[in-house]
Order: C-alpha cells, then structure tokens, then sequence
C-alpha cells in the first residue's frame, strides 16, 4: 500500500517534469521573432475631396471601398473614421501632417486626395504620406481616370487600396482587385458565377441551365475550368473569360470532377475512365491525359502546390474515409496527412507552406461533429481550426496574396460564400453561393 | 412500388418542409439552412410545388391524371405540357414512361417537382431496339424492368456490396441475361452528408461496384454505362438515417 | 545461537534485498512512467494544443499577415468565436486540463493527456517609433561614414539596419520601417542558445528593383554559428520585400543589418 503510494507519487512527480519541460518549450516556440500589434501598420484614410454635384456620390463609394479594402487587407490598423481630422485634403498643399500623425489619430501614414467627375469621366489624385517624415512626405502619388460611375469608382479605391497594400504591407501585392468563382443554385440549375472579392457585383458567367459544379480560375485569369453534367455524367468544361464562351475540351469517358490548376497552366482532376476515380493531368485542352494516382477508391479533389506546382494535394477514400495526401505531380512520394475523421476538399496556400481543407474530425453515423475549416503546415503536419460554429463548412480557397481564405458554409441553393483572413480572424458574408474559388491577380 | 412513392423534390422545398416541421434540431447542416440565403430567395415568398399522379403506372395506351398545386408561384409549367393554371389537374396519355416535372416560378424564387409515370409498351414481337424502348423478347417492358430489377443500397460512405446489395446485383444481371439486347444505365446516388466533390467520386464508385458485379456475372461491359449524381440529385431530402439510406443507393434505369 | 543470528542476518539480508527491489521498481516505473508520458505527448500530433499553439507561431512567421490573434488558452482554435461543440464532442475529446491540473494516475485507466500549455506570450516590438534620421545629406553621395541605423528592438532581441546609400533611408523611411518589420518577423529564435545573447551578427544584403534580397553576406561573425545561420536565414525566407519605390532611380540598394538577440 504504502509502496503504491509512493509509486503514486513518483509518477506525480514525473508528469510535473513533463509538464515543465513542455511549457518551457512551448515558451521557445513563441518566441518566434515574431512582433504582436505594434507592427500592423497605423493608417488613416481622409475623405477624399470632391466639389459638390456629380463627384459626390462616386466619392462616397470610392471612401467607403477605400476603407473597407485597407480594413479587409490584414496589415493596416485603420484609424477610425470618428478618431481623425475631419478635414479632406484635397493635396499635398492642404494636408497637415502634424494632426494626422498626433493625438489620438496617431496614424503613421495618411491616404488623401481629390476625386473630380466631370462629362462622364472620373479622375482621382490620391496620395499616400508619411506623418513623420517631414522633409520627404511622400510616399505614393497616383492618379487614376477612369469613366464616372460607381463600378469605375469602386474599381479605382481597389486599385488605390491594392497599390498601398504593394508599398506597405512588405510587398505582397493586395487582392482588392481580384475575383471569386463560385457555384450559384437556384430554380434546380446551378451556374458558374463571379463576384468582387468583397461580394460586390455577383454575376453569372455561364448559362448552361444544368449542373455546374467546382469551378477553377486559370493562373493567368483567361479560363474557367468546372465539371458540368450532360447525359453521360459529368464532364470537365472550359469557358473562356477573354473570349465570353465556352471552349473545347477533349471528353474524357467517365465521370469528370474536380479540375485544378497548376501554376504552369496544366490541369488535373478526377476522372473515372479507368473504371475508379483516379487523379489524372492533361494540358489545358484536355489532350495528353495521363494518370498520377492508381489505388482503388476515390481518388478527388486535386491541388497543386502553387508554389513550386510539383507537388498536388488531394483527397482519396482508399483506407475508408476520405483522407488528404500529398503526392509528387507524377504520383511518386504520397504521404497521407490527416490521421482520420472526414477530410475533403483542399487548397494548397500560394506560398507553398499550408494546406487549407475542410475536415470533420468526428464523422461517423450518428456522429453530430461539425466540418469546419482547417489549416495544415504541410512541412510538419501540425494544424489548426479556423472554424466554428458556422455550419457545415466546405471549399476553402486561398487568396492570391496568402492572406486570406474564402469558404463555403452549407451549399447547394442554401450555401454562403464567406471569407477571413487567414489566422481565421475576419469572418463574414460575402454572397450565397457554393464551391468558391478565388482569381489570380 | 418504392420508387413511385418517393416523392423527388429539390432541396429548396426540402428547407421548407424543414422549416413546417420545425425538424432541425440535431443537424447542424439544416441549422444553417434555416434561413434562406441564396439571392434567388431573398425576396418574396418562396413558392411551393407539389405534383402526383393517379395511377403511376399504366399500360400503354391508357390515361394518367395529373393532380398539381403552386403556391405564390406567378409562372406555373409543367416541361412537355407547358404553362399551365397555378394548381389544377389534366388528363395525360404518354405513350413511353414519362417524368412530369412541374416548374413553380415566383418573385421568391423558383420551385419543382416532379412525378414519374411508368409505361408498361407491350412486348415487341421481335428484337425491336427503336426508340421507344430497346427491350427485347419475351417480357421486356419498363414495369417488368423495374419488377426484376431492384436498386442496390449501400451502408454509409461504402461502395461495398453487401448480402442484399449482391442479390440485387445478381437479379439485375440475370434479367440482363435473360434479356439480350437491353442496354442499362447505373446512376451513383450519395447522401447529403459529406462534401459535394468527395461524394460524386464515391458515387462513381457505388455504380461501378453495381457494374462489375454485373460484367462478372457474364453480362458484356458495353451493355452498361455508369453515371455518378453524387448528392445533385436527392431521392429524399430530409435529414434523416431513412432518408440517408434511402439516397445512398445505385439506380438502374434502361439506356434508351 | 550462531545458527539464529544467521538466521536474523538472512531475514534481514532478504529485508535488504526487497527494500532494494521495491526502490529499483520506483525509479524504473518512473522512468519508463515519464517515458511513455511523452512518448504519449509525441505521438499525438495535432492533437495537442501545445502543437496547435507551435503551429499557430508556424503560421505567424509563414502567413504574410502581421501577429495579432492571441491563441485562446484553453483551445486549439484561433476562432474569434468561442467554441459551441455540441455536447457528444465533449465526451469524444479530453476537455484541455487546467494550466495548473496535474492528472491523478489511477491504476486500471491511463493517464490522461498532459498538454502543456502554449504560453504564447505576446512578443511586443518596436514600441518607439524609429528614430528620425538625423543626418542629412548634403552635398551628393559621401561614403558610407554616417551608420544611422533604424534598430528595432523587440522581444526576442534587437535588429537594426542601414542602407548604404545614405539618402535613401531619408527619402524613404517607409520602405525602410516595412522591410524592417518584414525581417524580423522571420527571424526565428527560437532555437538560439542562450550565450547568443547580447551578441550581434552584422550582414549585408542587397535589395534589387523587384524586392528581392540576395547576396546576403556576413560581415561579422557574431561567434555564435546558430545566431549567424538564423539571421541569414531570415533573409532567405523572405521572396520579396516589396518593389523599391518608383521615385528611387538607382538599380538596387545594399542594406547592412545587424541582429542582436535578447534574454
């Protein structure tokens, strides 16, 4: 009795020293050089200045993209618009550093400038300076024309808002430009749609009037690659954004899923035509088909590794369920990556570094856990949850800047696009819709 | 017959069915489609859309009484009929099986619904293969089709044939022997669990489970082609283990 | 008599020997107890919030996203929202132990998880402002005389850093205070040893149109060669440090830096 006491004890002590040991390096690990707060950059955005009549309203839009942008992008802490001068410098001439950079403002940088319309045309002076370097203030100065109306307003703050992020945020250019794909549903037909990277101006980009699932940008922009069901199953099909229609792609037999791009232009997907969905490359016209992965089960899901596009990532059921593995991009070195539950639909980070994906960790009959958002450090398979709470999430896509991920929560007609940095920080709605995707530059 | 009764709605109706029942509790899936988002449903009153059909099989040559009702629907059609009242009924005499898909348009959306009427088309005397049906010999009609050829279900997130999923298979292959020149489609239906593209893959797989048991029982791989819906295209569409099973299942249907 | 107190040393002897036993079975146990503690702390990857906590530092320094999320202390999520499992969840997964909880070992069941926790103290930076350049010049290009730097100091020590061309540090301090912060956000420390302390490791490193660092030199050693390779590796993590600004006219800058790592 007593001796099983002190063998008690004993163990006591033995897990103390664990304990110690692992917080000790838990402590090494966060000091990781890494700099809390202080170092998000401290703007604030004037009003720009316009005379009253047809600026006036696009110089509404244009402040409010302005501000949501540098908000949106990850890197700035935004002065509060109730927090700074209310002044609205038209230029150089008129700012005055000293109470922008002072008080409560305390804003290392101020964005400002003018916005005149007049006969239809829109042009912006916007500027960008430096509060604290009297001698040479400034440090963008830009001007942009274009026609004046709301589109061309808000495409102007993005271009201001992304120019800032490039010169600022240590030089990873914004994103405020770019777009998301995604599968919208309604009235039993789901069609290819796009929209700003803010869920502004959602639109249609096919209309097919059947199924079209999985859309995938193309890295240079000019091609939508989704799968589209017809008679035969599912097909991969290809609409050009350049050209406004669809263009060929060689049929493949079986069922067709799930297209990726690699960075070189390639394509890889799912693809039945042996009989069991298998991962397979061909060139962007669909010719020169070969197959990567050969085990039995479904092989889906295909990402390629942005980065260094020779490596793919993707999700294959052949222990069970659905697992993600990573694979050389001709099939060799696959190493499976999560170590169980339900995991799906993944996304390789432009840096090459992370996977995002969605992953059930207690999936099972009558299991109630819930999908969420996850990101994987592929180097050493540790990851974190980025999710919540939100429903049942699906699709993450990074965006090209590595900063942010946009998701899917619930699909079909009843799915919500959404979008959060990526330290999951951020989340909100952007539109309804499914299986996003987000553009290169 | 089972298939008849299924009633093959689109998930919208599902929410709103959900909704009436107030069964959302314990599915985090339909708690998040509680509240309608997608753009075509902001607005307005989603409409509603229910179609049956009395008898849901007949001989051919005889009629079938269509029976429809729309609510806050503005444009209601029916495909093949074309516009019609908002609710009502009509006298039909197709002459091949015929899905009846029903279309309720409305300022809050779009809704439909459809119903299935089976055509039993007497025996052709010889090896007539023309369009409206490639049955051949003997006893070929649809109804006789669906008669000896049941559909295959599988257990959850599973292509595996178990006991009674092989003896389907095996009535199906046999009813191929039996019947030379019938071509047949295999459709792969998954639950609404689970991602979108994951379950279009497994779906492949659970028909071409269904197909090589087949073309291991003797039957000529070109008879069979194999289509995966993965969850695009739910026989039931409610959140529950019956329903579940129900979807997850591999569907015959002859390859006209 | 002879034979009973033989009889006494060898009870006392067998007394001896099971003292022994029982005191080698206490050491062993705890050794092989510890052992499979952390073998058990090992081999559960990801699971463990102290792994999540060294993931999210991970993510911090790869991410181009400036350190800000505070990971919760008694998750591994990085949810602003706090978690809402649903309550079987909770029966599948060991609620994470209090910080200060130590299991109590029983004999039949295993012992539970210890999982340290990820005591993410929040590094703090560069409080101070940088310092406004002092010097000016004058009259065209001097040699490089005047080492203004910008230092940085932050919690895991201090870097600083200086371009050549002494005009464009005035001219530009923007460009500077970015790449600044950029750097030492990929300076990883965490496997420096504690002599390194107080020492400095000076570099050079040349920044081209596009914002490319290379030909990155040591110009003096630190002594340290962990200190002297995380430096230098800051550096090479780093793919761009953002396009040198339009009014700069010259091809590239070169750029002298030094870390300085700190208790």
């Amino acid at each position: 009795m007593l001796v099983m006491r002190i063998f008690k004890w004993w163990r006591w002590s033995a897990v103390l020293a664990v304990t110690a040991v692992g917080s000790v390096r838990a402590q090494d690990t966060v000091f990781t050089g890494t700099n809390k707060g202080a170092d998000r950059v401290r703007i604030a955005a004037a009003g720009f200045h316009a005379e009253v009549g047809e600026a006036a309203p696009l110089k509404q839009t244009f402040d409010s993209v302005l501000e949501s942008d540098l908000k949106n992008a990850g890197v700035f802490d935004v002065v509060a618009k109730s927090m700074q001068p209310q002044a609205e410098p038209a230029g150089p001439k008129q700012v005055d550093l000293a109470a922008w950079g002072g008080g409560a403002t305390a804003a290392a940088y101020v964005a400002f400038g003018s916005f005149t319309a007049q006969g239809g045309k829109a042009a912006v002076n916007a500027y960008v300076f430096d509060t604290h370097n009297a001698q040479y203030p400034q440090v963008i100065g830009k001007q942009y024309t274009d026609v004046a109306d709301d589109a061309a307003a808000r495409m102007m703050a993005h271009r201001f808002a992304d120019e800032i992020i490039l010169r600022l945020g240590g030089g990873v250019a914004g994103i405020a430009e770019t777009k998301i794909y995604y599968v919208h549903a309604g009235g039993g037909v789901k069609e290819i749609w796009a929209m700003d990277y803010d869920g502004a101006n959602p639109h249609a980009v096919t209309r097919l009037g059947g199924i079209a699932l999985s859309p995938r940008v193309s890295p240079d922009n000019s091609r939508v690659a989704f799968a589209s069901l017809d008679k035969y199953g599912f097909q991969i099909k290809m609409y050009s954004l350049l050209l406004g229609r669809m263009v060929s792609f060689a049929p493949q037999a079986g069922t067709n899923i799930a297209p990726a791009w690699s960075p070189g232009g390639q394509l890889a997907w799912s693809s039945s035509k042996s009989g069991d969905p298998e991962i397979y490359v061909a060139d962007a016209s669909g010719n020169g088909a070969h197959r990567v992965t050969n085990y039995k089960g479904p092989d889906v899901s295909p990402s390629w590794n942005p980065k260094t596009g020779s490596q793919m990532a993707w999700i294959s059921g052949r222990t069970g369920l659905p697992q993600m593995y990573t694979m050389d991009a001709d099939g060799a070195n696959v190493q499976r990556m999560t170590d169980g539950g339900y995991a799906t639909s993944v996304s390789w980070s432009p840096n090459g570094q992370f996977l995002a994906f969605a992953w059930n960790r207690k999936y099972g009959p009558g299991a109630p856990g819930g999908q969420d958002i996850y990101v994987m450090d592929v180097a050493s398979k540790k990851w974190i949850q980025l999710t919540n709470g939100l429903g049942q999430c699906d699709f993450p896509t990074w965006s090209p800047d590595g900063r942010h991920v946009a998701f899917a929560v619930g699909s079909g007609a009843r799915g919500q696009v959404w979008t959060m940095l990526a330290d999951g920080t951020g989340k909100h709605k952007l539109a309804g819709g499914d299986m996003p995707n987000w553009s290169f530059k | 017959m089972k298939r008849s009764s299924l009633s093959y709605r689109r998930s919208g109706a599902a929410v709103l069915a959900l909704m009436l029942a107030g069964s959302l509790a314990g599915c985090k899936h339909k708690k998040a489609a509680a509240a309608p988002m997608a753009p075509a449903i902001d607005s307005g009153v989603t409409p509603t859309a229910t179609i049956s059909a009395d008898p849901v099989a007949i001989d051919q040559g005889q009629s079938v009484v269509l029976n429809w009702r729309t609510t806050n629907a503005t444009a209601v059609s029916i495909e093949g009929i074309g516009a019609v009242n908002p609710s009502g009924t009509q006298t039909v005499t197709p002459s091949a099986s015929t899905n009846f898909h029903l279309v309720a348009k409305g300022d809050g959306g779009t809704m439909d619904a459809s119903v299935r009427v089976t055509v039993r088309v007497p025996v052709a005397p010889s090896g007539d293969t023309g369009a409206s049906s490639n049955l051949n010999g003997d006893m070929g009609t649809d109804a006789a089709f669906h008669a000896a050829v049941q559909d295959v279900y599988f257990g959850y997130d599973s292509y595996d044939l178990d006991g009674k999923a092989q003896s389907a298979s095996a009535a199906a292959a046999s009813f191929l022997s039996a019947h030379s020149a019938v071509r047949v489609t295999i459709g792969g239906y998954c639950d609404e669990r689970g991602s979108a593209e994951y379950n279009l893959a497994l779906g492949e797989n659970r028909a071409n489970a269904v197909k090589e048991a087949l073309v291991a029982a003797g039957v000529a791989p070109g008879r069979v082609r194999v289509v995966s819906y993965g969850k695009e295209k739910q026989f039931c569409t409610e959140a529950t283990a019956a329903c579940y099973a129900e979807n997850r299942r591999a569907q015959f249907n002859l390859d006209r | 008599m002879v034979s009973e107190r033989m009889k006494v040393r060898t009870t006392r002897g067998a007394r001896d020997v099971a003292a022994a036993v029982v005191l080698h079975a206490i050491v062993l146990g705890g050794i092989f107890g510890a052992g499979w503690l952390d073998h058990r702390h090992e081999a559960n990857w990801g699971d463990l919030q102290a792994q999540a906590g060294a993931v999210q530092a991970t993510m911090v320094s790869s991410l181009p996203l400036p350190p800000r999320v505070k990971p919760r202390e008694d998750s591994v999520l990085a949810s602003e929202t706090p978690s809402v499992a649903p309550p079987v969840k909770k029966a599948a997964v060991e609620p994470p132990p209090e910080p200060r909880a130590v299991p109590v070992p029983e004999k039949r069941t295993p012992p539970k998880k210890v999982a340290p926790q990820p005591t993410y103290a929040p590094p703090k930076v560069a409080s101070e402002p940088p310092p406004k350049p002092t010097n000016r010049v004058t009259s065209g290009q001097t040699s490089g005389v005047r080492i203004a730097m910008q230092a940085v100091k932050n919690s895991v020590g201090t870097s600083a850093i200086n371009v050549t061309d002494q005009s464009f540090g005035d001219r530009f301090g923007y460009y500077v205070r970015a790449m600044n912060a950029k750097i030492s956000q990929q300076w990883l420390t965490q496997s420096l040893d504690a002599n390194a302390q107080g020492r400095r490791v000076y570099l050079t490193f040349r920044i081209d149109r596009e914002g490319v660092p290379g030909d990155v030199r040591i110009v003096q050693s630190s002594g340290d060669r962990t200190l002297d390779q995380s430096a230098v590796r800051a550096l090479e993590r780093i793919d761009t440090l953002g396009p040198l600004p339009d009014a700069y006219s010259g091809s590239y800058i070169t750029v002298q830096y030094y870390f300085e790592p700190q208790g």
